[in-house]
């Protein structure tokens, strides 16, 4: 019989897909969202409960990789 | 030649019943547009139609085309019935095709006396012509007004000048039907919504066509309330002269019918025309923004843009704008970040944060980068490229920054039990337009899980036809 698995397909680049197994990776075992078998370079899928903490860590390391030169004093 | 009215034209073709449609028929700049804007071979037909009694049989129709024009002939015929201007019936027996009359008459007036006969001949006394700067500062006085209001919610739309005696136009009104503003239920203010950002940042022409548009729609829809069924018909007749006559383009407002004076009014509270007493009668000169309107955006822009250009962008991010025009400001604000205000001149940066809010909002790179290279100040827009390269493209990965992770709530399909379930399967995803992701190499599909109950069924049908 087909197996079917209900989750969510993440579409990304190769950089951003590797972030994202190692924050798989860096989790205790009973946390982690990736469900194998289905891993390729440029998708994942993942828990449907894990959604938020994934999109919320990803939008962390972004902000960490940018630059922002403090606006100077005006008003 | 105005055939840059194609907005106006394409509006009169499919956006409007065929009911009005034959109403247009009469008026003579609506029909010199209609046939202005059909290809060629359509317009070869009816010319060869008017100048006959008005019906031809089927028979000596076909004859107009060579054997291998049949194709395009009929195609034509097929277009000109559409508009109901050619009706196919039956006379004594033969299969006739017969021309609209009142158009036939039309054209036949057009052809042989010309659109200008039917106006003013005369013209107002020469001191009493308003210079360009007037009219300029007419136009952008109401256009601003407008879109003043459109940004802030508040503060006063343009009204039409009181010499003329008309209603104006709601514009609050129209501008929320457009859906450039939404009025908040509760507190009865409107304010500015997505696509209202895109439309100032928009070209002129765009926005003008934009407003007229929601206006004509507006006349509609009275019309089919039953109020006043000839004003739409006539308001389009009124704007194609002001696109397609080329020579004196002053109109006298005595000579106008009641309608068109309303619709005068209107023209006039949008900014489109200025109301000057001269001898005794009141005329009505057209200004810049009648001449984009009919010019289509393609010649009247090139001319706007070397009179009005006010933006510097830098390769360091930095925006200079020499203005002084509340509205130009509000607009830049929208995506450059404000660092200092000077009475003439605004000083500014593109920061990630300026420019992710303004895509947060709706308004793509493009239009961003296409707003910054439409009003350039002439000195900027010497340089080629206009916009620094940097800049435009920093823009655009700030927007593809935004959609690099995608999430879609998908089922994936697993352990196939044969190579051709799983092709199957791969085809009827495609076809229901719900393909994610496939993998040959270990069989595996993906689709939204909306499509979960359709892909069930496919694969157990499958499975039953294969024998597995």
């Amino acid at each position: 019989m087909v197996k079917a698995t209900a989750g969510v397909l993440v579409t990304g680049d190769v950089a951003l897909i590797e972030f994202i197994r190692w924050l798989n990776e860096s989790q205790l075992p009973a946390e982690r969202f990736i469900i194998n078998g289905s891993l390729d370079d440029t998708h994942l899928f993942i828990k449907e409960s894990k959604v938020e903490f994934v999109q919320k860590k990803v939008d962390e390391w972004q902000q960490s990789l940018r630059f922002e030169p403090s606006a100077r004093e005006h008003q | 030649m105005a055939d840059g009215s194609s907005g106006l034209v394409a509006f009169i073709t499919s956006g409007i019943t065929p009911l009005q449609l034959e109403r247009l028929f009469v008026q003579p700049y609506a029909v010199v547009a209609i046939l202005r804007s059909l290809p060629p071979l359509a317009r070869h037909i009816l010319l060869r139609f008017s100048c006959t009694g008005g019906t031809v049989s089927t028979a000596t129709v076909s004859t107009w085309g060579g054997s291998d024009g049949q194709g395009k002939l009929a195609a034509a015929l097929e277009e000109l019935e559409a508009l109901r201007l050619l009706i196919q019936a039956a006379c004594k027996g033969q299969a006739v095709y017969t021309i609209h009359a009142s158009f036939q008459a039309q054209l036949r007036h057009a052809m042989c006396s010309g659109l200008l006969a039917g106006h003013a001949a005369t013209l107002p006394p020469r001191a009493s012509v308003p210079d360009a700067g007037i009219l300029a500062a007419y136009a952008r006085q109401q256009w601003e007004a407008l879109l003043l209001y459109l940004v802030g919610g508040e503060g006063t739309t343009p009204v039409a000048p009181p010499e003329l005696q008309a209603a104006s136009i709601d514009i609050r009104g129209l501008l929320v039907a457009a859906g450039l503003m939404a009025k908040d239920e509760r507190t009865q203010r409107q304010s500015i919504t997505q696509r209202g950002f895109q439309f100032l940042l928009a070209d002129l022409y765009s926005q003008l066509w934009g407003v007229v548009r929601q206006y004509l729609s507006g006349l509609e829809a009275q019309a089919s309330d039953g109020a006043g069924g000839g004003d739409l018909a006539v308001a389009i007749n009124f704007l194609l002269c002001l696109g397609l006559q080329e020579g004196c383009n002053v109109m006298c407002h005595g000579q106008l019918g009641d309608a068109e004076k309303a619709i005068a009014a209107h023209m006039c509270q949008l900014g489109l025309l200025l109301p000057v007493a001269g001898g005794g009668e009141l005329w009505l000169h057209p200004t810049r923004l009648a001449a984009v309107l009919a010019g289509g955006g393609r010649g009247g822009e090139a001319v706007a843009a070397q009179e009005d250009g006010y933006v510097i962008v830098e390769s360091n991010f930095r925006v200079y704008a020499y203005t002084t025009s509340a509205v130009q400001v509000a607009v830049l604000r929208v995506f450059v970040r404000c660092d200092v205000l000077l009475p003439n001149l605004f000083v500014g940066t593109i920061t990630r944060d300026s420019a992710t809010s303004a895509l947060g909002l709706g308004i793509t790179s493009e239009q961003m980068v296409a707003f910054l290279r439409q009003h350039a100040h002439p000195r900027a827009a010497a340089r080629v490229p206009t916009v620094p390269s940097v800049v435009a493209d920093q823009i655009r990965l700030w927007q593809q920054e935004l959609t690099r992770l995608q999430m879609h709530s998908a089922m994936l399909y697993d352990k196939f039990e044969s190579q051709e379930l799983y092709i199957g399967a791969v085809e009827h995803a495609r076809q229901l337009g719900a393909l994610l992701f496939r993998c040959d190499k270990r069989m595996q599909l993906a689709v939204p899980a909306a499509l979960h109950g359709a892909m069930r069924t496919h694969l157990q049908e499958r499975k039953r036809a294969l024998g597995l």
